[in-house]
């Protein structure tokens, strides 16, 4: 258990991450490290939107192949990179803004 | 309906009378229809028509038609009727009711086309009283008429059985003779006789006729609401009814589970009943609950929400429902549950809460606060993309490794970032993004120009820095590249200058691999620091370590904790300095052994058969230098070229590839290098002097080849690189290498696994050369020095360096405790045959052949004057 919290922090603290956040499968928080004001709904908003959409990538993997499973997905848009990696019920969505990298 | 009619006419003007007993007797229309209350088995031949109005049941329709039972032949054969008197008496019976019947039978067909009910009820009008006269009248005259021929005459009367059906059947039972079941049976039936028997005349049993009394019923209006219907949509799709199945097993487990505890709950209350039961159900429970909570503690992912659950809610009901877990996970006996039994009210729910932590894991409240172990692998996963997109570009130059042309490799990739940015460029010009990539793509063009001019220069590219908080203030004593797995590496941590022998701390293992530069994948932490670690070739999960005390240690990497599977520290015969280098040694057929060279100058071979076993395959004694006897001849007074009794320190060691593990070299810090087998203990066979200061490292080519190519090649204290030939024992053919900026030691040197005349050093000063005998002995191929921010040249010094056999790349270690992967780019890789390698490396050194060409001018010759430089 240590050992996962360590990890978390230390993908916390990697460069470029924006946000982090651990949801169930109904876009229930766990963790988020996105601050969720009043006015900010993007945490929720995150959760619930990439939730569905892990979903169903998930259903397309095994559809395809039952015997398969989603390891994870990453979206990457202009201005971020969505990283999802699910558990069995859990999803684990990182926001990195992908600053270029060290030369 | 007719029947009735009939009556009506003889005894009653109108109304109606129900009065089917009277008409048997008469054989009318038969009586015998049961229920179905139609008359279909008469035939009146007499009559006109049939009697039945409902064609439906015509007589020929039917599926089965029923026997007749009494067939009577009617008047129809009225002039034969005589003729068939001959039909049994049950006709002539009815033949005697001729008369009536006849009369009957007319009326009935006169009537017969108004069956119903309803028509009789008209026909008792008035009306219907004259025509009833009128009938009557005929009807006397019709009797009048045939009254004699119709008493002969005989009337077919067909009556058949219905269906019949039953409305109570009890099916008979059977006993076997001999059986208990018999005498039973028996006995009852006996005991029913008699009770038939006494019931009869017996005063306990009264005939009494009963009355039911329908109470009047009131209807009532009730108000219901009916089901709230929703409707919804499921989808299952294949896998979802894969993981269903599995599931599904899973609470069959649960099930079970269930099951027992709920045997437990029965026995141990019918225990309890007993009041002399000894189970003293309170102290038990007091103690099971300090048990629930120490395996609470234990048991981690469950204990947490067990320890949840009795934060949250201090009810017995949970208390119950952890000792029900507990129960259920250690299996403990009956009497354990027995404090469950007797505190919980709620027993159902403590039971399904046991089995939902039990049984599914992964379903334990995860929500409140703390994270299940299964997100281990998720978490990894992303750190992973993490670093893969932060690194992406890093990996792309590491993994890609073109055979000849770079130019595709970096069109590849301009393309691609050419296509990012012209994606992007028309909408967002100002991303930051956008003009980092384009400054990469003034870089690759500029590159590509800089290649275009000189495609044989080697370049450098800084790929990766492997460094963490731990590794802070550390320095890189060994990397080891693994060979089963190349993106793993190993770095050992420990203090590397010879003379730091005091402040020695613990030591540091790190598995790194590419995947993660941020982090190491493994920590293995070590007594002393650590000097010296290789991989084993034959099994490379196993890696062999030295330290600075003197033990070495070997380590599985797939062990998840940090224990050495073997290690020397009890050993008696074990080093009793530092460890300066280990080498796994592969023997055909005796499998592969280990080797070290520490600083009490005894070369030590290890085995794992049993246990960690060593013999010593040679003490390094000192030798002096016949050529130089004034440094070392003063010492301790001894004969110049005589052994001496001192040990000297083996620095470094190194085994051929292809002598079987036989040879090796040694290389000793009184600036020697022997060449040793492991048969003679006692001799070197040869020795190499020239080194003025304490070689570093010794390394055969990897091409080695005992009679054509046997090249080795040094490093030392003494700012030099020394390139030898083993053949000539008086190591007259020697190459020495050293720039004049080069004022520092060097390191560590390494041949290139891939070709055979390059290879690269790193220096004190921070520098790391790469070599290519075969194109320039005199300078170096590239001197490197890692750049700082403003440009200017890191002096730290750098400890290691290795090349990667899989990869372009060369990694360097430094004492600040980080270790630099680079890119080589521009070293020729031809892919060419071993042979041709050992020429390559043959002629590269041959140039520099004295004795042949001392005379020349040409690039070898420089040699001569630096050779008498250094000398």
């Amino acid at each position: 258990m240590a050992e996962v919290e360590e990890r978390i922090a230390r993908i916390k603290n990697h460069k470029g991450v924006k946000g982090l956040l651990i949801v169930d499968e109904n876009g229930k928080f766990l963790r988020s490290t996105m601050s969720s004001s009043g006015n900010d709904t993007a945490p929720k908003q995150y959760a619930q939107k990439v939730t569905e959409l892990a979903k169903k990538a998930r259903s397309v993997v095994r559809d395809i192949d039952p015997l398969n499973d989603l390891t994870f997905f990453r979206v990457r848009s202009k201005r971020q990179e969505i990283m999802v990696a699910p558990d069995k019920n859990l999803f684990l969505i990182v926001i990195q803004q992908p600053q270029e990298d060290n030369e | 309906m007719s029947t009735s009619k009939q009556t009506g006419t003889n005894s009653n003007k109108g109304g109606l009378a129900v009065g089917p007993t009277a008409k048997g007797l008469q054989g009318g229309p038969s009586k015998r229809t049961g229920g179905m209350g139609f008359s279909i088995s008469t035939k009146q031949r007499g009559t006109r028509g049939n009697t039945t109005s409902n064609p439906k049941y015509h007589e020929e329709d039917l599926k089965y038609k029923p026997k007749p039972l009494i067939v009577i032949h009617s008047s129809k054969d009225n002039k034969d009727a005589k003729g068939d008197k001959s039909i049994d008496n049950s006709n002539q019976l009815i033949n005697q009711d001729q008369s009536k019947t006849n009369q009957q039978n007319k009326d009935q067909t006169s009537q017969s086309m108004q069956s119903q009910l309803t028509s009789s009820f008209q026909e008792t009008s008035d009306d219907e009283e004259a025509k009833k006269k009128l009938q009557e009248k005929q009807d006397k005259k019709n009797k009048k008429a045939l009254t004699e021929k119709e008493i002969d005459a005989l009337v077919d009367i067909q009556i058949g059985e219905t269906e019949t059906f039953d409305l109570l059947f009890i099916p008979s039972s059977s006993v076997q003779n001999d059986t208990d079941e018999q005498t039973i049976v028996t006995a009852e039936n006996k005991k029913y006789e008699e009770l038939k028997a006494n019931k009869v005349g017996s005063d306990s049993y009264n005939e009494r006729g009963s009355q039911t009394l329908n109470l009047t019923q009131k209807t009532r209006d009730i108000f219901y609401r009916g089901f709230i219907q929703e409707n919804k949509d499921i989808q299952a799709t294949n896998w979802d009814i894969d993981d269903a199945s599995k599931a599904k097993k899973m609470t069959e487990a649960r099930q079970q589970q269930l099951d027992y505890t709920s045997s437990i709950k029965t026995i141990m209350e019918d225990n309890l009943k007993n009041p002399y039961c000894l189970i003293d159900a309170e102290a038990i429970a007091q103690s099971h609950i300090s048990i629930a909570t120490t395996n609470a503690g234990n048991q981690k992912a469950q204990g947490q929400t067990a320890s949840n659950s009795t934060n949250s809610q201090k009810n017995k009901m949970q208390t119950s429902s952890q000792l029900k877990q507990s129960t259920n996970k250690s299996q403990t006996s009956e009497q354990n549950s027995a404090p469950s039994l007797s505190q919980t009210n709620a027993q159902t729910d403590g039971t399904s809460n046991a089995g939902d932590f039990n049984a599914v894991p992964t379903n334990v409240q995860y929500v409140d606060s703390d994270l299940p172990e299964t997100m281990m692998k998720a978490v990894k996963i992303i750190e992973r993309l993490l670093t893969q997109s932060k690194y992406h570009e890093q990996h792309v130059l590491y993994k890609n490794y073109p055979p000849v042309n770079l130019h595709d490799k970096n069109r590849k990739t301009q393309q691609e970032e050419e296509d990012e940015a012209n994606a992007k460029k028309p909408l967002f010009p100002a991303m930051k993004k956008d003009k980092k990539q384009e400054d990469e793509l003034k870089d690759e063009d500029q590159d590509l120009e800089k290649e275009k001019e000189d495609e044989n220069a080697v370049r450098l590219k800084h790929l990766f820095k492997f460094e963490f908080d731990m590794t802070e203030g550390r320095q890189v004593s060994c990397i080891d590249v693994n060979e089963a797995n190349p993106d793993l590496i190993a770095v050992a941590y420990g203090e590397f200058d010879i003379d730091c022998t005091k402040n020695l701390k613990e030591g540091l293992l790190c598995f790194w691999t590419l995947k993660n530069p941020n982090f190491p994948e493994k920590i293995i932490k070590t007594e002393h620091s650590i000097t010296t670690c290789q991989f084993s070739k034959k099994s490379p999960h196993l890696i062999a370590i030295g330290d600075s005390h003197g033990n070495i240690a070997i380590y599985n990497v797939k062990n998840p904790d940090d224990k050495p599977i073997a290690e020397s520290k009890d050993l008696e015969g074990k080093h009793t300095d530092i460890v300066w280098e280990i080498k796994w040694v592969e023997r055909d057929g005796k499998g592969e052994a280990l080797v070290s060279t520490s600083g009490d100058g005894r070369v030590i071979e290890w085995s794992m058969k049993k246990g960690l076993e060593y013999t010593e395959i040679m003490q390094l004694k000192r030798e002096t230098n016949p050529n130089q006897k004034d440094v070392f001849g003063g010492v301790e007074g001894d004969k110049k070229g005589g052994m001496t009794f001192i040990n000297t320190g083996g620095l470094s060691i190194d085994f051929p590839q292809g002598e079987n593990g036989m040879n090796y070299f040694a290389a000793t810090e009184d600036c020697t290098i022997h060449r040793c087998s492991v048969s003679y203990s006692e001799q070197y066979l040869a020795t190499y002097y020239g080194h003025t200061g304490p070689i570093y490292r010794i390394r055969c080519n990897p091409y080695w080849d005992p009679v054509e190519c046997p090249i080795f090649i040094t490093c030392s204290y003494d700012w030099t690189v020394r390139v030898w030939n083993a053949k000539d024992d008086n190591g007259q053919k020697l190459i020495c290498h050293q720039i004049s900026s080069l004022k520092e030691q060097v390191n560590d040197v390494v041949w290139s696994p891939n070709t055979s005349s390059v290879f690269a050093s790193v220096a004190n000063d921070g520098r790391v050369e790469i070599w290519d005998l075969f194109k320039d002995n005199l300078q170096p191929q590239l001197t490197y020095f890692d750049k700082n921010s403003d440009g200017e040249d890191i002096n730290t010094p750098k400890t290691v360096v290795r090349f990667s056999h899989s990869a372009p790349v060369v990694l360097t270690g430094n004492i600040k405790g980080s270790v630099d992967v680079y890119r080589v780019n521009g070293l020729e890789h031809v892919q060419v045959s071993e042979k041709d390698q050992i020429q390559r490396l043959l002629s590269a050194i041959q140039k520099d052949d004295y004795s042949d060409n001392k005379g020349k001018k040409s690039e070898g010759e420089g040699e001569e004057g630096q050779e008498g430089e250094t000398h």
